[in-house]
């Protein structure tokens, strides 16, 4: 396959870098950035507030990118709703589902392998409500632990949100087998898709989840916008979040009234140019498709999987079956200190707990290094990777 | 001289292998556990303080062989020195102190130590020399639980 990296400015512009912290943020190609700033050279307005030519014109290109995203993850039965990303997606639904939470569901499911944003806002949504938060168990080969989820998820379980799959572990759960379990406990099943969406093939139908959440700036977009994709029947019965400008139909002195879904979970003005940047990087995937994307994170991952496991006192936390992402530490020694070090040659990967101090804690280290890939990257940053980490080893003398 | 060449030198490796006041401190009169927000690495500083000097420092947490080295040297150096000595110093004096150049991306393991040491100073003297969360959870105690 051709390797797409002369699509991406930021190599150009930072000669010899290897890139292989895509989980974090991936970069933007070209396209992108031009199509961003074309809208705030030329096209920008505010959407849904003048009647005049550049803001219709603004408010129609925003809500194509909204279908857009909409047919991009089999969303036709949802409504997409814009966020700030993940983690707002996350803390929207978290406020948002504690007043439609039905007699006698008085816990929330989730896994030790979350990111903290989808840990933190449960805890608190626990906190302010008396609901318990239960951990599905992860594996020591790195697994969601299914038989736990099975005595885990019951008729007390009001929500269950998971990763598609894990930011630190690349595990990729399988959600049909987490949702035939929601659906007989009659819970809500929330799937966080941020390392997945745009990276394979997702459709919420075949999923089988009420909401499903992803951020623009892993797949090619902008930093700053998300997406929240939920069932019409539940958005209808919450209450929004925020509110102010564009997410009202009436408003007294005494009280308001709010817009139709989904301008009602969007209060104030948009971050437009960034989902124009969203509808943007769709088509740029979309251009290629996202299989192509697929095969070429699990080609990269099996290759690093083998070449890392040459790596004398090399500890990987990930099973064979992971996917775009590998943990590992070397021997004793401190993952900053080894991205430290690698850094000075020019190659960019992720030390400490990756937002996952809980996963952490069950894997029994303070933190891990983390490699990711995304279709810039090749075989060959691989094979300059494992030259850089076996100099790691000589600098400590491992 | 690369970056990690300037800040891995031997004296590094010996002070993070071989730590100096490593281990808890018996009678400790204010204390500061801080976490490195990047990678969720602990220290736990135990102080003896009297009439504003340092007596005895030790410490215990995990890191990594910047953040301990770091540690390792500056409670030795900073035994005897009064608060506002110690208030005073910065990433130059752990600079200077180590004989190393200090990276920009490492700076807050360099300093977790130092900063752990000035926020026990300023605590201390308190009536409740302990800190609390926004939930009136005490943090010093959940820092110790969890290192």
């Amino acid at each position: 396959m051709k390797n797409n990296k002369s699509d991406f400015p930021i190599f150009e512009n930072n000669k010899g870098l290897v890139y292989l912290d895509s989980a974090s943020t991936s970069q933007m190609p070209k396209v992108v950035i031009d199509r961003v700033t074309k809208f705030s050279e030329a096209e920008n307005s505010n959407v849904g507030r003048g009647i005049y030519d550049l803001s219709v014109k603004a408010g129609e290109e925003f809500e194509s990118v909204r279908r857009k995203v909409s047919d991009f993850i089999g969303g036709k039965n949802g409504e997409v709703i814009f966020t700030s990303g993940t983690t707002m997606s996350l803390n929207l639904l978290s406020y948002a589902l504690q007043g439609i939470i039905g007699d006698g569901k008085d816990e929330i499911v989730i896994s030790e392998m979350e990111h903290h944003s989808n840990i933190v806002c449960w805890q608190e949504l626990c906190r302010r409500s008396g609901m318990k938060l239960k951990f599905i168990p992860v594996l020591d080969n790195f697994e969601l632990d299914y038989v736990g989820a099975k005595r885990l998820i019951c008729e007390k379980t009001a929500i269950v949100s998971l990763c598609h799959v894990s930011n630190v572990l690349g595990t990729v759960n399988n959600l049909e087998k987490v949702s035939s379990l929601t659906k007989k406990a009659n819970a809500i099943f929330v799937v966080d898709a941020a390392q997945s969406v745009g990276h394979m093939d997702v459709d919420v139908e075949k999923v089988g989840c009420d909401f499903l959440v992803f951020s623009a700036h892993k797949i090619f977009g902008p930093m700053g916008v998300g997406v929240l994709w939920g069932k019409n029947e539940i958005l209808k019965k919450m209450n929004p979040l925020l509110f102010g400008g564009g997410m009202i139909s009436f408003v007294s002195k005494e009280e308001s009234s709010w817009a139709k879904i989904p301008e009602k979970f969007e209060a104030g003005t948009q971050n437009v140019s960034g989902v124009i940047g969203l509808g943007s990087a769709i088509d740029y995937l979309n251009g290629f498709g996202t299989k192509t994307v697929e095969e070429c994170l699990k080609r990269l991952f099996t290759y690093a999987f083998g070449r890392l496991k040459e790596i004398n006192g090399i500890k990987i936390y990930s099973g064979e079956n992971g996917f775009g992402i590998i943990s590992f530490n070397l021997g004793g020694i401190h993952s900053h200190d080894v991205a430290s070090i690698v850094n000075d040659y020019g190659i960019a990967i992720r030390a400490g707990h990756h937002c996952a101090m809980p996963l952490m804690k069950r894997l029994g280290v303070d933190g891990t290094c983390r490699i990711s890939f995304q279709i810039y990257n090749s075989e060959d940053d691989v094979d300059r990777l494992i030259e850089d980490l076996k100099k790691v080893l000589e600098v400590f003398r491992e | 001289m690369s970056s990690h060449e300037e800040m891995y030198r031997e004296n590094v490796f010996e002070l993070f292998k071989n730590p100096l006041n490593y281990g808890k401190l018996e009678g400790s009169n204010c204390s500061c556990s801080l976490s490195n927000l990047i990678c969720g690495d602990n220290i736990f500083v135990e102080i003896i303080l009297k009439d504003g000097e340092v007596k005895d420092i030790r410490f215990t947490g995990s890191g990594c062989a910047i953040s301990i080295a770091c540690a390792s040297a500056l409670s030795e150096d900073i035994k005897g020195r009064n608060e506002k000595e110690i208030l005073g110093m910065g990433l130059n004096y752990v600079e200077d102190l180590l004989e190393i150049k200090i990276s920009a991306g490492r700076s807050k393991c360099a300093l977790l130590f130092l900063d752990a040491v000035k926020e026990a100073l300023r605590r201390c003297g308190d009536s409740h020399r302990r800190s609390f969360d926004v939930h009136g959870e005490d943090i010093n105690k959940k820092m110790e639980e969890f290192i």
